[in-house]
């Protein structure tokens, strides 16, 4: 881009640039070959293997090529930091997880596979992108390739209605939202003549809301559209409808990925560019959160779908995470990094024992005797479950741990309470589900053999979830906010 | 865990983190076992709890004779202190003082006697005693944890295996008790969560905060923590706290209105894990907020504050309520879990009594309470075993047929009366003279009577209509009590005589540190 | 022929507001795919406006990445109601009423 970027570097060859988008340049290429071989692998797991590698690779890059220091490139679009370090590792380890759990079902039903994958890793792309992005046109490109992306993987299955319909409606709930980033974009550059962060935070606080109270208006829009991509109540509705038409493992990446990236960009947006207004913003997010959680907690109450109750339950911890948002410091955001580390993580856990159960797995009431037929399937659900519901020692008393007390330390106790007693009615919904396993006797067979891919899967995120708990610190010691 | 050693470089001794953990390695053993071996699991959990039985005692006995190693911080003793979690300052730090002795050994003799209690249980043995042993781990845990995060994540620990131990190996409504108990707890529980954060960022925080429970009480009686705090609804912070960690307590005590988990987990539960959630989970709340509420209230415990007086109320009103409802009853063990409700009611009472004598009172309430209800509900489930109900007006002359038995219930039936001579007794009337001697207190203790008056009424109705008249004709062929059966209820009958005629045994182990903890809770002044 | 800068603000807000009635009354799902292309070239409008108010090309860089991003959205749009036709023949917004509990 040309002009008056503030943090512009003096502008060296072009490699610079591309070795701080390794990762990103490993899933684009990955993904262009998947798709040049898309008829040969047909029936092969080249794809499978190719995205595992991909995906190791990138997150190993991600880290081996992070710089020292945080370096801004390709004239002030992008950066590379702590916070896009974290945030690249987590959404690498996101797509690696999927692409193990989503075996069975790119193999049961017709879904092409080559063009599974390639969309998986396009959408793993833009995710990363819009967490190192800082400007405003890379954070929308960056969203808008994931979203894009991730409207297809809900509809891949053409042939099913149910499919079709999630699509439908994420997508045109999708493309009114970015209608609405887009244009707080374009309020924000009118009034602020910049579209980077950088520059967006100096012309705020030259000329703040308080003597420009128009910015309310690019303000609220861009929280808006951030907040649809988090689904974040009221921007919500399409969540528990793409998550139960798309298949379990695309429904796990929309949970456990798109969640991550969009707090990545809202934490951004709100620390960086809109620093200044923290009063307003955290007025704002406050509602978020506190709306998110009311609703996603109150109504997973009457799911019997899984996938759907698992919707509502990452309405409910969307809000958790913006709760760190609040104090507008670096603290309250790495307190959300915490959360949202933790959160992929059982989260995927929680998908996995689904998809594990295939068709038995998405229907509540058919968990019944789970416990005496498929132990170590009914315990590690009871593992990912409780960490949902945030018992110790599991990492997502952890996570609620840092986040509560991000909320208290900004003044927010209201909310604090709150959050924790919203946590005591999910708590409700989370039992169920383990009063079904463990205390009502098999009402059928057995489940079949869970695919070596998937088992894998599960283990990881049980790992993380249980070493989370014991010692936090180990794991989400780099949680560094921009 | 990370790190060495924080304070001192001398070696510090493991007996409070063998109590603890011991079981945890039964656990794992068990879990290791085939299911098949029944009766080696059995032996392996009996080893496994038999062990913290073992420290407790030797420990006990050193804190009465006063010859354990040098005093620690305010009077604790054997403490272990190490960090864990360095960015939040949280640490592992158990410590044992004379409040927590006695309650450590009646922890620990329960979970034993639960073991002997639970022999004949035969679905899923494994998961049963593995899940009993969590459950010691949880509860020694809580009653050593110096360092308040430590100390939640102890209470949060036996959530789990007691909602399993209800819900699986309950009765018909398991699952309805189960989930009402877990509910009930952790609404409780994290309203606490939210004052212990709270407290920890008003300590210093991130950069110099702490978890000490010991030095937060310090900090809070001084005022240090009030420095530009949140308050709360226009209550200050130490108010809004207070207030936060009693219903987190109060919760598990559980005081009239928040006791209606407690008659449904306990007709559900199976008989061991009713005597372990009567004799020792009731407790950790009143233990709760001698250790940790009251002393981050010192503000609010003024004798004669309103804090005192609705503290005070709380109680008598479960000592009464429970009694009359506890009346009312026509299944024995909810009558028993209602007795319950107004026997911890005494131990609240004499909290508020905020004296030596009360408090005296209300910590040899908590050691007597544990060991004549666990009794109480071995006694209905000897009955029940044999007789498959609980029907109070269905019994009648078992006397005839099963006089050991008989002899023994009613020990645990006249010490839970408060028969002069057995340990309820002392416990209640130091509590009822604490609380008279209290201005502020002095009508609740009068009206409190009426519990003990009530008591007396429906236990001996009880003896009248289960032990008394003519046998029912359909129990010709029961029989009396089994070996294993005595051998659980004999060591609590023998403790109630003991406590009863020898009282000092058990008050001169707390006498000093409750002695302190009065000192601290009313007299101004770091 | 300069136009003035409130003008074209006020345009593209009418626009964009029209885009927004349109997609929340509107249920026929190409109308509503019509709507939100209205939305987006009100804020190209706005993009290109402020563009050459402030005298930076960024504006109209970003407008020209929004056209290329809306052609793709519609692309993915009429793919998937393409989809939905061909198993629902006909079906607007108020028939995709499977997923509900």
């Amino acid at each position: 881009m040309i002009g008056t970027v503030v943090t512009q570097k003096a502008s060296g060859p072009v490699l610079d640039d591309l070795v701080l988008v390794v990762p990103e340049l490993i899933f684009v290429g990955t993904a262009l070959l998947l798709i040049l071989i898309a008829r040969r692998i047909r029936k092969t797991p080249v794809a499978i293997v190719l995205t595992v590698a991909a995906a190791v690779a990138a997150a190993l890059s991600a880290v081996w090529f992070a710089p020292a220091e945080p370096t801004t490139g390709f004239a002030g679009m992008i950066t590379v930091d702590g916070y896009a370090t974290f945030f690249r590792v987590l959404i690498a380890a996101t797509v690696g997880m999927t692409t193990l759990l989503s075996v069975r079902s790119i193999v049961g039903e017709e879904v092409p596979r080559g063009d599974y994958h390639a969309l998986l890793l396009l959408a793993a792309t833009g995710m990363m992108f819009s967490a190192s992005a800082i400007d405003l046109l890379t954070l929308y490109l960056g969203l808008e390739l994931t979203t894009l992306c991730a409207i297809v993987l809900v509809g891949i299955k053409v042939d099913r209605p149910l499919a079709n319909e999630a699509a439908i409606k994420y997508f045109l709930l999708a493309s009114f939202a970015s209608a609405l980033l887009l244009y707080g974009i374009a309020l924000t550059y009118g009034a602020t003549g910049a579209t980077d962060f950088a520059g967006i935070a100096a012309a705020l606080s030259k000329e703040g809301l308080a003597s420009a109270p128009f910015l309310l208006v690019p303000l609220g829009l861009v929280t808006a559209g951030l907040a649809f991509k988090i689904a974040a109540v009221p921007f919500h509705a399409w969540a528990p409808d793409a998550y139960q038409g798309a298949s379990a493992p695309v429904a796990a990446f929309l949970a456990a990925g798109s969640k991550a990236a969009g707090l990545a960009a809202l934490g951004r947006v709100c620390l960086v560019a809109f620093g200044s207004e923290t009063e307003v913003l955290s007025l704002l997010l406050a509602g978020l959160a506190a709306l998110s959680i009311i609703a996603g907690s109150v109504l997973a109450l009457s799911q019997t779908d899984m996938k759907r109750l698992l919707a509502y339950s990452s309405i409910a911890h969307a809000g958790y995470a913006v709760l760190g948002l609040l104090a507008g410091t670096g603290e309250g955001v790495s307190a959300m990094m915490t959360y949202a580390f933790f959160y992929v993580f059982m989260t995927l856990g929680a998908f996995g024992v689904v998809i594990a159960l295939g068709k038995r797995g998405e229907e509540l009431d058919r968990y019944q005797g789970l416990a005496s037929q498929r132990p170590g399937m009914a315990a590690l659900m009871l593992l990912f479950l409780l960490s949902l519901t945030g018992i110790p020692p599991t990492a997502g008393f952890a996570a609620k741990f840092v986040i509560i007390q991000s909320a208290v330390r900004a003044d927010h106790i209201a909310l604090a309470i709150l959050a924790v007693v919203c946590s005591v009615i999910s708590a409700f919904i989370y039992m169920r589900v383990v009063v079904l396993m463990y205390m009502k006797d098999p009402q059928e067979a057995a489940p079949s053999r869970v695919p070596i891919a998937v088992t894998v899967a599960i283990a990881l995120a049980a790992l993380v979830t249980l070493v989370g708990g014991i010692s936090p610190g180990s794991l989400t010691a780099w949680a560094v906010s921009p | 865990m990370q790190g060495g050693p924080v304070s001192g470089g001398g070696a510090q001794p493991i007996y409070l983190t063998l109590l603890t953990f011991a079981p945890l390695l039964g656990m794992l053993a068990i879990l290791c076992i085939p299911k098949a071996k029944k009766e080696v699991i059995r032996t392996v959990a009996a080893a496994a709890t038999l062990l913290p039985l073992v420290i407790s005692i030797f420990l006990y006995v050193q804190d009465w004779n006063g010859t354990g190693p040098s005093h620690g911080q305010a009077g604790m003793r054997f403490v272990e202190k190490h960090g864990w979690i360095d960015s939040f300052h949280i640490e592992y730090f158990l410590g044992m003082d004379g409040i927590s002795a006695p309650i450590i050994l009646l922890s620990c003799l329960l979970f034993f006697i639960a073991v002997f209690s639970s022999w004949t249980i035969n679905k899923g043995v494994k998961g049963y005693f593995a899940l009993l042993c969590l459950l010691e781990v949880g509860v020694n845990g809580c009653f050593l944890s110096l360092d308040f995060f430590l100390f939640y994540v102890f209470w949060e620990l036996m959530l789990l295996p007691m909602y399993f131990l209800i819900g699986i190996w309950g009765g018909p409504r398991r699952e309805y008790a189960a989930i009402k108990f877990f509910l009930y707890t952790l609404a409780g529980s994290v309203l606490m969560l939210v004052a212990l954060v709270a407290i920890y960022l008003q300590s210093g925080g991130l950069e110099s905060g702490t978890f000490n429970i010991l030095q937060l009480q310090e900090l809070m009686k001084s005022g240090a923590l009030q420095e530009g705090a949140p308050s709360l609804l226009g209550m200050d912070f130490q108010t809004w706290t207070f207030w936060f960690l009693f219903l987190g307590f109060a919760v598990k005590i559980p005081i009239v209105p928040l006791h209606t988990w407690l008659p449904d987990a306990h007709v559900e539960a199976p008989t061991a894990i009713s005597v372990i959630l009567a004799g020792i989970l009731l407790k950790l709340g009143a233990y709760g907020m001698m250790r940790i509420n009251f002393p981050l209230g010192t503000a609010l415990m003024e004798p004669g504050s309103g804090t005192t007086i609705a503290i005070g109320v709380i109680g008598m009103v479960s000592i009464v309520y429970g009694a009359f409802v506890a009346m009312a009853q026509t299944d024995f063990k909810r009558l028993v879990a209602y007795s319950s409700v107004s026997h911890m009611g005494f131990v609240i009472l004499g909290f508020a009594a905020l004296n030596d004598m009360g408090m005296n009172g209300a910590a040899a309430q908590l050691f007597n309470h544990g060991t004549s209800s666990a009794m109480m509900f071995l006694i209905v489930g000897v009955v029940y075993d044999r007789v498959h109900h609980r029907n109070l007006n269905d019994f009648g002359g078992l006397g005839l047929k099963m006089p050991y038995y008989s002899g023994l219930a009613t020990v645990g039936l006249f010490a839970a009366l408060g028969l002069p001579g057995l340990a309820n007794f002392v416990s209640e009337i130091m509590i009822l003279i604490g609380a008279f001697n209290a201005p502020h207190t002095q009508w609740m203790a009068v009206v409190s009577v009426i519990g003990i008056v009530i008591g007396a009424a429906y236990i001996l109705w009880t003896i009248q209509r289960v032990f008394l008249g003519k046998l029912n004709p359909k129990y010709e062929e029961i029989t009396d009590i089994d070996g294993r059966e005595a051998f659980c209820q004999i060591p609590f009958a023998a403790l109630c005589v003991l406590f009863g005629v020898a009282p000092f045994l058990l008050l001169d182990v707390f006498r000093d540190s409750i002695k302190s903890l009065v000192t601290f809770l009313t007299v101004a002044g770091g | 022929m300069i136009v003035p800068m409130s003008t074209v603000l006020a345009v593209s807000a009418i626009l964009f507001g029209i885009g927004v009635f349109g997609f929340l009354a509107r249920r026929n799902i190409i109308l509503m795919l019509v709507s939100t292309e209205v939305m987006l070239n009100a804020v190209n409008l706005s993009l290109a406006g402020f563009s050459q108010h402030l005298d930076d090309p960024r504006g109209q860089v970003l407008a020209l990445f929004v056209i290329a991003v809306a052609a793709a959205e519609a692309a993915v749009g009429l793919g998937i109601v393409i989809a939905l036709n061909r198993n629902k023949p006909g079906a607007g917004v108020g028939d995709l009423t499977d997923l509900k509990q």
